[in-house]
């Protein structure tokens, strides 16, 4: 045991010390994958072949409730404004009009025109805005609408959908603004706010067979929920600084008479009235004025104080939450497309990149079952064969260093594709998922299948130059089977190459689920009968 | 005498992918003893790195078995594995490890492991005198330097006994000066037994206890120095070198047939004997006759007689090199 311990890190050793080795096991899968992945990464439609990211069948079942806009402004809001009893607005409905604008006719959000909302805001830019939105949108998905969640469910277990989108009852009152001012209540205003988005939330049931679609899916939906919430804490946090500016340093207000504050709970117009007044004092204070002025108009429906917008009700103003051109108040804020092509770009490097690895790595398998032909030729398998080892530890020790090898060539090249994506994405990402159990096994399953299938080359080889020609042949065919150049084959063909099982479960631990068995069973079981086979018809070839 | 390595009717035929078959080794029966050096002596081809290779258990045996201390290597190969170091013919290290790495793996490979292992590579570093360059790579190694590493991983586990392939093929004068005087170091200093296998006349006579002459295969002479030069001591060896154009087989005829006492004759014709560097014209002929100052002035008048002329001549006192020539008819670098 012990020698063959020592043979397999003699391999191991002078593999990852050779750099033209390095460059070759590493460096150009790395490569290539990123490059494929930026090539396929963007959302640029129908073109991106076997990944078919394009009209990805999505199911809705919206059952929010809705919210009263004016009583979540509070009650001084109301009072002063003649409209009365406030808006009522619907996240939902907005949720689907974005998502299938086809099919929202009649239920959009705020009783309106029905048509594509459009960012009242930003009037000159405002439609071409939402067009680039809703075109994108219209593209990537062929949506559907259900009433019933589990239906829903059923349908994408069947495989009807890659993933249904379920809209909470509750989800309106958790994305609403919340309106308080004054510094008492910071907390628990925060806090109310948090868990009801919490307890709200909408939910991506995704397919495990279309684990990007399913990603693509949740990243968009994540993204609209993502803006509706930035809004909430944007305005909350908006109101939270003015009651803060004006309570905790009075002193700031320089020469204003005490007495023209506005009470604490003062109405909202009265808050704006004396911003308005003494705009000239704070560039804050016209800023804070004329947002909520703008905010205040679109609400009460007042035409001339929303900029000339074409547009007064509430979806317009809503319809800016995705408008990577406005931003209501410096929140962090991620345009929408942006945040679709990193889930994308992140899951086609999981695709590209694990296909590229196991390719690479089939010349690995190949070339280093094949290192025992050179160790004749040099005579040290000679010298091994003279030393009182047995020849069967000789063969373990070389072909367990291979696996060995082929092994930490995947673990380097996925820990490599992770801090290449991170680095593209300019965030940390671990693309593979957290099951490290599933990945390490899944790992290994293709390490024995890879290193196994280089034995079976081998011993199938009349002599070392056949292998020399046919190794690559096989390797790129099997590569080409398994997706590892971008383009996929249907399932009959790519279920032949390992590539496309060890490809498949990453695909499934990355998009976090763990049923990866039967792509285990498959590798483990090809492994072992490559093993067996190779091994039987290489020992009656090379005398060892 | 103890035996150390006993051969029996050790045999090895070679099937070529063409069906053809190679007798490399025709059954071979020696023994070698304890404390000695022993030289298997023949030229290319003639099968020595086939018998070592049996003996060293690397290929089976078509036929007959070697033992080692005892230890027959086609049945208890791990026994007799353990008694012997085996130095190949070629450099066989990875030239991408360090010397010291090399050492170290090998050393694994015999068992041997921790600080023992890591002290006696220090040993054997010393020994081969490469210490300073022990953290260096093969690849970046002279042959000579190479080949001593070579030699140091036969020496790692302490065998009793060595089997050296001919160790100064393709080096220097003076590292194979260095590799014959370690040879003799190693027998003489630590007791090890040693078969040495080569085509170099000279190295043999300068090392072997006892020589075995191997031809195409088979052992045609077995021996120490003295025995064997003695199947031609009652000749004198004469080397003509002459002029080939006027060379017959009549001419051959009528040598053996008036000169008193000579035997044998033996004729190499222009470019082919050893000792006729320069002068590509000249062939070569050896006579071997009972009394060779008699025999020499009836052989150059009748090679005058012939007009053959007669560059030079030389009588020589029997070595290997003549048996060898008296046993094949042949000269070993041929
Ligand atoms: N693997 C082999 N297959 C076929 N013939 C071989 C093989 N190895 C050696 N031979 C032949 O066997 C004969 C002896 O070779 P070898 O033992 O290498 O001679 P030496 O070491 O004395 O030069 C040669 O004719 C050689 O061509
Ligand atoms: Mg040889």
């Amino acid at each position: 045991m012990r020698k063959i311990w020592a043979i397999v890190s003699k391999e191991v050793y002078i593999t990852f010390t050779n750099r033209n080795l390095l460059l070759i096991m590493l460096v150009t899968p790395l490569v290539l994958s990123t490059i494929i992945g930026l090539a396929f990464g963007g959302l640029g439609g129908g073109d991106s072949g076997g990944l078919s990211l394009s009209n990805i069948p999505i199911v809705i079942v919206n059952l929010d409730e809705g919210a009263t806009f004016g009583n979540a402004l509070g009650g001084g809001f109301t009072a002063d404004n003649q409209t009365g009893g406030g808006q009522a607005f619907n996240g939902g409905d907005q949720i689907v009009a974005i998502l299938a604008p086809n099919l929202a006719e009649g239920q959009n959000a705020f009783g309106a025109s029905g048509d594509q909302p459009v960012c009242s805001l930003l009037p000159e830019k405002g439609a071409d805005n939402s067009r680039r939105y809703s075109g994108t949108l219209e593209e990537l998905f062929a949506p559907a609408l259900m009433d019933d969640p589990a239906a829903a469910r059923a349908a994408v277990d069947r495989g009807d959908y890659a993933a249904a989108i379920i809209i909470p009852p509750a989800f309106s009152q958790a994305v609403t603004p919340q309106f308080q001012f004054g510094p008492a209540d910071d907390q628990a205003t925060n806090a109310a706010a948090e868990t009801d988005v919490v307890d709200s939330e909408v939910e991506v049931y995704a397919n495990a067979g279309q684990p990007i679609e399913a990603s693509v899916t949740r990243s968009v939906v994540e993204a609209i929920v993502g803006q509706l919430v930035r809004f909430n804490v944007a305005i909350t946090a908006m109101g939270q600084a003015i009651g803060q500016q004006i309570a905790a340093s009075p002193m700031d207000l320089g020469d204003v008479d005490p007495a023209t504050v506005p009470a604490q709970g003062a109405p909202l117009a009265d808050w704006l009235a004396f911003m308005e007044a003494n705009a000239d004092r704070s560039p804050w204070f016209a800023g804070l004025a004329a947002g909520l002025t703008r905010f205040q108009a679109a609400a009460s429906g007042d035409q001339s104080a929303a900029g000339g917008a074409a547009n007064n009700d509430l979806g317009g103003i809503v319809s800016c939450l995705f408008d990577p051109n406005f931003e209501p108040i410096q929140v962090q804020q991620q345009p929408l497309n942006r945040v679709q092509e990193q889930g994308i770009f992140q899951q086609i490097m999981v695709q590209i990149g694990a296909a590229q690895a196991v390719f690479f790595a089939l010349f690995t398998g190949i070339f280093g079952v094949l290192s025992i032909y050179e160790e004749r030729k040099n005579w040290t398998l000679q010298r091994l064969l003279a030393s009182p080892t047995s020849r069967s530890s000789i063969l373990a020790g070389k072909l367990g260093g291979n696996v060995v090898v082929v092994w930490v060539q995947l673990a380097l090249l996925m820990l490599f594709l992770t801090l290449v994506t991170s680095a593209i994405m300019r965030s940390p990402v671990n693309i593979w998922g957290d099951q490290w159990g599933l990945i390490l096994l899944t790992t290994v399953a293709l390490s024995l299948a890879v290193s196994g299938l280089g034995v079976l080359v081998v011993g199938l080889a009349r002599t070392p130059e056949q292998v020399q020609a046919m190794g690559p042949v096989i390797a790129i065919f099997l590569g080409a089977l398994g997706g590892a150049f971008g383009f996929a084959l249907p399932d009959a063909l790519a279920n032949l190459s390992l590539i496309t099982w060890g490809v498949g479960a990453f695909k499934s631990l990355a998009a976090g689920q763990g049923d990866i068995w039967l792509n285990l069973a498959v590798l483990f079981g090809q492994g072992a009968l490559f093993f067996v086979i190779g091994v039987w018809l290489f020992r009656r070839r090379v005398e060892i | 005498m103890d035996t150390m390595v006993k051969l029996r009717d050790l045999s090895k035929t070679y099937r070529r992918s063409d069906g053809s078959a190679v007798e490399a080794v025709k059954q071979i029966n020696l023994e070698i003893y304890k404390g000695e050096i022993f030289s298997l002596l023949g030229p290319n081809g003639a099968g020595k790195t086939t018998t070592i290779s049996m003996m060293s258990g690397l290929i089976a045996p078509t036929g007959g078995d070697a033992f080692i201390g005892g230890h027959s290597i086609t049945k208890e190969p791990m026994a007799a594995k353990r008694l012997m170091g085996f130095i190949p013919q070629e450099v066989a290290l990875y030239p991408e490890l360090s010397a010291r790495r090399n050492l170290l793996f090998f050393g694994k490979m015999y068992g041997m492991h921790g600080s023992d292992l890591n002290k006696r590579v220090d040993e054997v570093l010393a020994f081969i005198d490469l210490t300073d360059r022990q953290k260096d790579k093969i690849s970046t190694f002279s042959g000579g330097m190479k080949r001593r590493v070579n030699i140091g991983v036969g020496l790692l586990h302490r065998p009793e006994l060595l089997f050296m392939d001919e160790p100064t093929v393709g080096i220097d004068p003076q590292n194979r000066r260095r590799v014959l005087d370690t040879v003799k170091q190693l027998r003489d200093e630590y007791g090890m037994t040693i078969l040495y296998t080569t085509h170099m006349m000279e190295e043999a006579q300068e090392l072997s206890d006892r020589v075995g002459i191997i031809d195409h295969g088979e052992l045609i002479a077995l021996g120490t120095q003295g025995e064997l030069t003695q199947q031609v001591r009652e000749e004198d060896q004469i080397d003509f070198a002459i002029d080939g154009r006027g060379w017959s087989s009549e001419l051959e005829a009528r040598l053996l047939q008036e000169v008193p006492g000579l035997t044998r004759v033996a004729y190499a014709p222009p470019g082919h004997g050893d000792d006729s560097a320069g002068e590509e014209s000249l062939a070569a002929l050896t006579a071997f006759a009972a009394r060779g100052r008699q025999a020499l002035p009836d052989i150059i008048r009748i090679l005058n007689d012939a007009g053959v002329e007669v560059h030079s001549v030389k009588v020589r006192e029997p070595d290997l090199e003549a048996v060898f020539l008296a046993l094949t008819g042949r000269a070993l670098r041929d």
